[in-house]
C-alpha cells in the first residue's frame, strides 16, 4: 500500500508540475505590453528642405500611464548635413532644469513639470529644435532621440520610463523642395480588413505608368502599433492610392525600400536584411500627384529567437519552460527510481 | 701654460651639469609653452555675431529676482530691496544655546533684535544652522559633532519653533540650511561616513524639524558644500530624510561653471523624480572666495552679468553673490520677460534677449577672466514688424554714469542691424520699443 501511495505521488508530480509550469508560461506577458509606456517622437517624421533652409521640429511626448516630472532629452543627427541652432522647452514642461545646448551633431535640454504635485500626463510638445540644412543628402538622414535620453516618472524610482522613440527623416536637396512636410497621419490601431498581398516585393519595383486618380489615405496595416513579430523579416503591409509608390523605412538600423500599391491600393514587402531583436519603427511615405506627402508610422517589436543579436528584448522574459520541465522530469524520475526496490526471486 | 676647460672637466661632470640644467630649465620651458598656448588660444577665440529672432517667442520665462539675494552682513550696503536674506552660521553669530544645570537653555534676544531691523514682510529668509553650539559639542569645539545627537535635534527644533513658530517670530517660508560648507576643514571637514558623517548631522536636524510644533510652513535642506558634488547630492537624495531644497556654493571665475552645474545636477536627479524639481539655492558664489580688489570693479559687474546670462532660464530659486554689484541688479531687471531665440555668441561676448509687452531687450556681456578683451559686435534683430521704433542703448559702469542713447529707427525690411562697441568687461542693454498695434 505504501508503495502504491509513493507511486501515485510520483505520477502526480510528473503530471502536475509540468502542467503548472506550462500554464504559467502561457499567461506570462512581455512587460512592455502590460506596463504604462512613455514614448517620444520627432515631428514631422518626414522633412524635405533645401540647402540653407532653417526649419523647426518638435519633440513630442506621450506619457502613457506615467506621471512624468522631468525629462533629459538628447538629440543626435549627422553634423555634416544638419546644424542645430537652438533647442528650447515646449509648453508642456514649463521648468527648464538645464538650459538647452547645441553642439556639432547634437542638442540637449532637461525640462521639468511645474512641480511634483503637477506631473505631466498626456501628449504634447516637450521641446522645440531649430535646425539648418547644411548639405544635400544622398539618402534621408535622421534626427533622432539619443539612447541616453531619460524620462523620470513619479513612483517609478530610478527607472527610465521612456519605452520608445520615433525619429524624423530629413531629405535635403539643392533644388526646389520636392515635398512639403505634413503632420503625421493618424495610425489605425487595428487592421481594416483581410490584407491581400499581391506585391510582396523585397526590392524596388518599377512603378505603373498611369497612377489612378483616387487618393487613398496611406496606412500601415501590419504590424500594428506595439505588435510583436516572431520572425526577423516580418511582412509589412498597408494601403495607399492604387499605383502609388510607397517608400518604407524600417529603423533602428535604417532600411529603405519602395513598393507600388496594386490596383486595390494594397502594398506589402519584407525587409531586405534580418531585423535585430527589439523595438523598431516603420515610417511609410507617399507623394501624390499634387506633390503632397502623406506619412504613416508604427512601432513593433521583433521577439524571434532566430533574430540576429540573440535574445535582447527590452524586458527580459524569465527562462524557457521546456528546459524547466525537462529538469523537473529528470529529477522526479530519479526520485521515482529510488522508490522502486529490486525484487529478488 | 696651457689652460683648457675640457682638459679639466670629465665626461661625467658634463653629464651631471647637463642633467641639472635640464631639471632647472625644463619646467621653465613647459611653463613658457603653456603660457604661449594660453595666449594663442585666447587670441583664437570666436568673436560674437549676434542674431535675435524677434518673431519667435519661446516658453522660457526670465525672472531676474532670483539674484536679489544677499548675506546678512551685506544687506546694509545693498541699495536694492533683497528678496532673499541668508543668515550664515546662526549659532556662531548669536551664541544662543547654553547648558544650565544639565539642561539646555535658549536665549534668542539678540537674534530677535537683529530680525527687527533686517527682516521685512516679503523677504525670504535662509537660516544656516551651524556651527555646533559649544554647550553641546564634543570638547566644546563648534566643528565637532554633539556629545548627544538628541541635543542637536533639540537645538534645531527650538530654533525652528522660535523663528517659524506662532509663539515666536512667526515667520512663514523660512529655509533652514543644515550646516555651512561641511566639507571644508574650517567647518569640520565632514564626510559621508565615519564619526563626522554629514548624513547623521542632517538626520538629526530633520528629526528636530519634525518635532517642531505650531509653526508656519518652513523648509529644510542642504548640503551647502563648497561646490556641487555628486556624491553629496545623491546620498542626500537617497537618504530618505525630509529634504525640501538643495544648496551648494560656487566659486569660479568661469561663468559657464554655473550652467554646467545645472546640467550635472539635473542629470543626476532626473533618476530621482521626487527630488529633481526641488528648489536649488546657490547660497554663496563669486569669482573668488577671498576679498578681491576687483570686487568693486567692472570685472565684478561683467562677471555677475555673465553668470546671470547662464542661469536666466534655469532659474535656481536663488543665487547669493558675494559683494553684489548693487546697481547691476536693477539694470538686469530690464531682462524680465519671455526669452527670444539668440544665436552667434562668442568666446567672450554672450547675449540673451527677452520680450515683455511691446519691449524687446537684449543683454550683451563682454567678460574676459584673463585679460581686457574688447570687441565690436554685430547685432542683427530679425522678423521685426515694419514701423518706427525707439531704440535705446545703455552701458553699465558702476563708476560712471550710464551712457544712454535714444533714437528713432524706421524698419522697412523687418531687420535692424547695429555694430556695438564693447569695451573690456562691459555690460550693455539694448532696448527696442515696438510700435503699438492698431
Amino acid at each position: 500500500m505504501k508503495k502504491i501511495l509513493q507511486l501515485a505521488t510520483g505520477m502526480l508530480l510528473l503530471v502536475a508540475l509540468p502542467a503548472t509550469i506550462f500554464i504559467a508560461g502561457q499567461r506570462q506577458e512581455i512587460r512592455k505590453k502590460a506596463a504604462p509606456a512613455t514614448t517620444m517622437a520627432i515631428v514631422p517624421p518626414t522633412v524635405s528642405k533645401k540647402v540653407g533652409e532653417v526649419f523647426t521640429i518638435e519633440i513630442t511626448i506621450d506619457t502613457g500611464e506615467n506621471q512624468v516630472v522631468a525629462a533629459e532629452i538628447h538629440i543626435t543627427f549627422d553634423q555634416t548635413k544638419l546644424e542645430a541652432q537652438t533647442i528650447t522647452n515646449g509648453s508642456l514642461f514649463p521648468n527648464i532644469l538645464a538650459s538647452g545646448s547645441v553642439e556639432p551633431g547634437g542638442a540637449s535640454i532637461t525640462v521639468g513639470a511645474a512641480d511634483a504635485k503637477q506631473p505631466v500626463r498626456g501628449t504634447g510638445t516637450i521641446a522645440t529644435l531649430t535646425v539648418i540644412a547644411k548639405e544635400q543628402t544622398d539618402s534621408p538622414t535622421l534626427i533622432k532621440l539619443g539612447s541616453n535620453s531619460f524620462v523620470g516618472g513619479l513612483g517609478e524610482g530610478a527607472t527610465n520610463v521612456l519605452a520608445g522613440t520615433t525619429p524624423a527623416s530629413v531629405t535635403i536637396t539643392k533644388d526646389r523642395a520636392q515635398n512639403t512636410p505634413t503632420p503625421p497621419a493618424k495610425q489605425d490601431p487595428a487592421p481594416q480588413g483581410t490584407p491581400t498581398s499581391t506585391t510582396s516585393a523585397q526590392i524596388t519595383q518599377t512603378p505603373t505608368p498611369t497612377p489612378t486618380p483616387s487618393v487613398e489615405t496611406l496606412k500601415i496595416i501590419s504590424p500594428v502599433s506595439q505588435d510583436t513579430a516572431t520572425t526577423d523579416k516580418p511582412m509589412i503591409q498597408g494601403k495607399a492610392s492604387p499605383g502609388s509608390t510607397v517608400t518604407v523605412t524600417v529603423y533602428s538600423t535604417p532600411q529603405t525600400m519602395t513598393v507600388t500599391a496594386d490596383a486595390n491600393g494594397n502594398w506589402s514587402l519584407t525587409p531586405q536584411a534580418p531585423l535585430e531583436t527589439g523595438p523598431h519603427n516603420i515610417v511609410a511615405s507617399v507623394t501624390d500627384q499634387d506633390g503632397k506627402t502623406q506619412t504613416a508610422t508604427t512601432e513593433f517589436v521583433v521577439a524571434s529567437s532566430n533574430a540576429i543579436g540573440g535574445s535582447e528584448s527590452i524586458i527580459p522574459i524569465s527562462g524557457t519552460t521546456e528546459i524547466t520541465i525537462l529538469l523537473i522530469l529528470l529529477g522526479v524520475a530519479m526520485l521515482f527510481v529510488g522508490f522502486v526496490k529490486p525484487v529478488h526471486v | 701654460m696651457n689652460f683648457s676647460i675640457t682638459h679639466r672637466v670629465t665626461g661625467k661632470t658634463v653629464s651631471l651639469i647637463s642633467l641639472i640644467a635640464l631639471l632647472i630649465f625644463l619646467p621653465l620651458l613647459l611653463l613658457a609653452t603653456y603660457e604661449t598656448a594660453t595666449i594663442i588660444s585666447r587670441a583664437a577665440g570666436i568673436p560674437a555675431n549676434i542674431t535675435v529672432n524677434a518673431g519667435i517667442v519661446t516658453n522660457e520665462k526670465v525672472d531676474p529676482t532670483f539674484m536679489y539675494a544677499v548675506n546678512q552682513n551685506e544687506q546694509e550696503t545693498s541699495n536694492f530691496k533683497p528678496k532673499w536674506i541668508r543668515m550664515n552660521q546662526l549659532y556662531d553669530t548669536y551664541d544662543m544655546v547654553k547648558k544650565v544645570d544639565g539642561a539646555l537653555v535658549f536665549d534668542f534676544s539678540r537674534l530677535d533684535r537683529d530680525m527687527k531691523t533686517m527682516y521685512t514682510l516679503g523677504t525670504t529668509l535662509v537660516i544656516n544652522l551651524s556651527s555646533m553650539p559649544p554647550a553641546i559639542a564634543k570638547n566644546s569645539t563648534n566643528t565637532n559633532p554633539p556629545t548627544n545627537w538628541d541635543d542637536w535635534a533639540l537645538v534645531v527644533q527650538k530654533t525652528i519653533e522660535h523663528v517659524s513658530g506662532s509663539s515666536g517670530l512667526n515667520i512663514r517660508g523660512v529655509y533652514y540650511e543644515v550646516w555651512n560648507e561641511p566639507d571644508h576643514e574650517k567647518h569640520g571637514g565632514w564626510n559621508l561616513d565615519g564619526e563626522k558623517n554629514y548624513l547623521t548631522l542632517y538626520k538629526y536636524a530633520a528629526i528636530g524639524a519634525a518635532q517642531a510644533r505650531e509653526t508656519q510652513s518652513f523648509y529644510i535642506g542642504g548640503p551647502a558644500t563648497t561646490g556641487l558634488y555628486k556624491d553629496w547630492i545623491v546620498k542626500l537624495a537617497q537618504s530618505g530624510y525630509r529634504l525640501d531644497f538643495l544648496s551648494w556654493h560656487t566659486y569660479s571665475d568661469d561663468p559657464g561653471r554655473f550652467e554646467a552645474d545645472q546640467k550635472n545636477i539635473s542629470s543626476w536627479l532626473v533618476r530621482y523624480p521626487e527630488i529633481v524639481l526641488l528648489p536649488r539655492l546657490i547660497t554663496e558664489s563669486g569669482f573668488t572666495r577671498a576679498k578681491d580688489p576687483r570686487d568693486a570693479s567692472s570685472f565684478a559687474s561683467a562677471y555677475t552679468a555673465a553668470v546671470f546670462r547662464q542661469l536666466a532660464s534655469d532659474s535656481p530659486r536663488s543665487l547669493f553673490t558675494l559683494q553684489p554689484p548693487n546697481t547691476l541688479m536693477t539694470f538686469l531687471d530690464h531682462m524680465a520677460g519671455t526669452r527670444l531665440y539668440v544665436t552667434g555668441e562668442g568666446t567672450w561676448v554672450t547675449a540673451m534677449a527677452t520680450k515683455q509687452g511691446e519691449k524687446l531687450n537684449i543683454l550683451l556681456v563682454n567678460f574676459d577672466p584673463n585679460g581686457s578683451h574688447t570687441e565690436t559686435v554685430p547685432v542683427q534683430i530679425t522678423a521685426l514688424p515694419n514701423g518706427t521704433y525707439i531704440y535705446t542703448q545703455q552701458y553699465f559702469d558702476r563708476r560712471q554714469q550710464d551712457e544712454v542713447k535714444k533714437q528713432q529707427v524706421v524698419i522697412t525690411d523687418g531687420n535692424l542691424m547695429k555694430q556695438i562697441h564693447m569695451p573690456a568687461q562691459s555690460v550693455i542693454l539694448l532696448e527696442l520699443i515696438l510700435p503699438p498695434r492698431h
